[in-house]
């Protein structure tokens, strides 16, 4: 199975924010709040890193 | 109102402390089984629905792992990174000789996706590790 970074990014991101939203919290509300913060904060970073080496030259 | 659900919780803290921890036999026992099953430690704590989704997205990972084509490491690399890596793969459990057992060839450094899928079948053996730590601390009484 090929996959691209973005799709391999956002799988991986999602299933790890899964784990920790399970393992971290308590309720179901609190583990569904922590895991959307982990999964957004895996995919912004990594965007945002993206852009950022995107300025320097090959 | 607070303050008598905080009396409770520390009534229930101190209740637990006073039971003690469970014998270090079935604390060795549940690490094992939490380590070789992904979640199946946590399944005989009775915590259904925690064990279900464990095992369903470490295994869904280390299975992503194996379509990419991800590398098994060996203790015998020059590398002290792949030796790691080896061993953060064998965290998984017994997936890992289970897929070698049913034929997969340890992976094709060649392949496209192979760095993403190595990626991804470490990450499932440490997400492995996280999950039997959780399990420890249900048994002994830190978390619920």
């Amino acid at each position: 199975m090929a996959l691209t970074h973005f799709p391999a990014l956002v799988i991986f991101a999602f299933l790890v924010s899964v784990v920790f939203g399970v393992l971290a919290k308590e309720t179901p509300r609190e583990r569904l709040v922590y895991g959307a913060k982990v999964f957004g904060a895996f995919v912004g970073t990594a965007v945002v890193l993206g852009w950022l080496i995107y300025f320097f030259p090959r | 109102m607070a303050g008598k659900v905080i009396e409770q919780e520390v009534a229930n803290a101190k209740t637990k402390a006073a039971a003690g921890h469970p014998p270090i036999l079935t604390l060795v026992r549940l690490c094992i089984a939490a380590w070789l099953v992904p979640g199946l430690g946590h399944l005989l704590l009775g915590r259904k629905w925690r064990a279900l989704i464990l095992f369903a997205s470490i295994m869904a990972m280390f299975a992503l792992g194996l379509a990419m084509q991800g590398q098994f490491f060996a203790t015998d690399s020059v590398s002290y990174l792949q030796t790691l890596g080896h061993y953060g793969e064998l965290c998984v459990g017994i997936a890992m000789p289970g897929a070698k057992f049913f034929g997969y060839s340890g992976g094709d450094p060649f392949f496209v996706s192979s760095d993403f899928g190595t990626a991804y079948l470490v990450a499932a053996g440490m997400l492995n590790v996280l999950a039997v730590l959780d399990c420890f601390d249900i048994a002994m009484g830190r978390k619920a």
